[in-house]
């Protein structure tokens, strides 16, 4: 691993030439970071106990830990189609290998299970022999009260507050009958009180605000995602969940994958967990930035009963 | 019910693609998605097809535990880091952090590169990225650093 910048090459001197105290700084002030798979690896929350928590509290206080915990985003890496019919070659191998017979030694296996059977029930009848004397001549019955651990809380998937942030088609609203002269945007101003009141928190008055204005602008995404979230806020999971289902069918792109992501979180938290699951399922397949967070999320998703090793 | 190998198609980048960010290495990434779909096809009959990807994802996951409980004693990691960095980032790391006109792949790689002081091999063989586009990502980012910072194009 380079230590300095004596592995720079030409252009990355060029590039930096002014900036190398910055750069030096940049990397002392992180010399006791965790390394990047240690981030990824807690981020999924699949490190032991231990340095589970103390990488965890690192990504927390730190922004840049945080930046790396979360991966390259979008831009994720895929199997090759080579890489892909290699893997499930070698898949193919195994589970032959595993439902082979055994060989020539195949004979054995039922002389094996039969001696097997045989020994079995020996045991059987000599350990109910004993029980009945020990029961005969043991001490009277105690009960034994075995507490058993708390369960350990529902998993939830994480619901962060999305900041406002407004698409093309609301920045150059300019309603049904645009003017020459008129350069006002209506819809800005009948959005602000809503997404004014959703900044500082006030989700009852964002909610009441935006849906007093689904109506009168009916294809405007901005008025259903954050009446949404408002609702998420406010416990108001089917609400929630109507929101986002009618945002969906807007089909504006530039909000799809946080509708989906917030879509899934209301079904979770309204306990449909199985439309939650399917949502997930698509995010974590399709190559978009939520992807990653939706893969682990499903991960931790799984129903214990199905859960496997 | 769609047969092992349609399963396997529609859901083996994803699967891949999560055992890299939880391993942080390729080969081990390959091991983790190959234990998972042989468990799938170990118990093919008796799952709800529903359940995929997350049935496989659980797998990865509960794998790839056990393999860094393997790694802590081989490699005995140190258990405490540093909590926070210092105050006072240097422009630059403002910069990387918060810039609105990098990616997040761009900042990673910068990251890797030039704070934890990675060789374009290594940023690649963490990420999964190629090395060309590890090198692309980073002459991308490199120029808008020298945009930002007010640093003539030569």
């Amino acid at each position: 691993m380079s230590t300095d910048r004596d592995d720079w090459d030409r252009e990355e001197r060029q590039a930096l030439a002014g900036l190398e105290d910055q750069i030096d700084a940049m990397r002392r002030r992180h010399t006791g970071d965790p390394p990047f798979e240690l981030l990824r690896a807690a981020r999924a929350e699949v490190l032991p106990e231990d340095l589970q928590t103390s990488v965890s509290e690192h990504i927390a206080a730190s922004a840049m830990s945080r930046t790396l915990a979360d991966g390259s985003g979008d831009d994720v890496p895929a199997l090759s189609d080579a890489d892909q019919e290699r893997l499930l070659a070698r898949i193919v191998k195994e589970a032959r290998k595993e439902s082979a017979p055994a060989g020539a030694w195949g004979w054995l296996r039922p002389v094996l299970v039969g001696s097997g059977i045989v020994a079995l029930a020996a045991l059987v009848w000599v350990v109910s022999k004993r029980t009945e004397v020990g029961e005969r001549l043991g001490p009277p019955d105690t009960q034994v009260v075995v507490a058993l651990p708390p369960a350990a809380p529902p998993f939830l998937l994480p619901f962060e507050k999305p900041d406002v942030r407004l698409g093309m088609g609301a920045l150059t609203w300019r309603g049904s009958k645009p003017t020459a002269t008129d350069d006002s945007n209506q819809l800005l101003a009948d959005l602000k009180p809503g997404l004014d009141a959703y900044r500082r928190n006030d989700y009852a008055e964002a909610n009441r605000a935006l849906t007093a204005l689904a109506s009168r602008y009916p294809g405007t995404i901005e008025i259903l995602f954050y009446q949404g979230v408002s609702r998420l806020f406010l416990n108001d999971y089917a609400g929630a969940i109507a929101s986002f289902e009618a945002a969906e069918a807007i089909g504006d792109r530039t909000f799809a994958g946080d509708v989906a992501w917030y879509r899934a979180v209301a079904e979770q938290r309204a306990g449909r967990d199985a439309q939650a699951r399917a949502r997930l399922g698509a995010i974590c397949n399709a190559r978009g930035p939520d992807a990653p967070r939706a893969c682990t999320a499903l991960a931790q998703l799984a129903k214990p009963s199905a859960t496997p090793r | 019910m769609a047969t092992f190998e349609e399963l396997y198609r529609q859901h083996v980048q994803a699967v891949f693609r999560f055992a890299l960010s939880v391993a942080g290495k390729r080969e081990v990434a390959e091991d983790l998605t190959s234990e998972a779909f042989l468990a799938l096809h170990r118990n093919l009959a008796a799952i709800d097809q529903s359940q995929l990807p997350g049935w496989l994802l659980t797998v990865v996951r509960n794998r790839a535990r056990d393999w860094w409980r393997r790694q802590m004693v081989e490699r005995r990691y140190a258990e405490q880091f540093v909590a926070a960095p210092e105050p006072q980032a240097p422009p630059v790391e403002r910069w990387l952090l918060e810039s609105g006109d990098l990616k997040q792949v761009h900042r990673v790689c910068l990251a890797l590169r030039y704070v934890q002081g990675m060789t374009r091999a290594e940023i690649a063989a963490r990420t999964g990225l190629t090395e060309m586009q590890v090198k692309g990502h980073l002459q991308y980012a490199l120029t808008l650093l020298r945009k930002a910072h007010g640093v003539e194009e030569t």
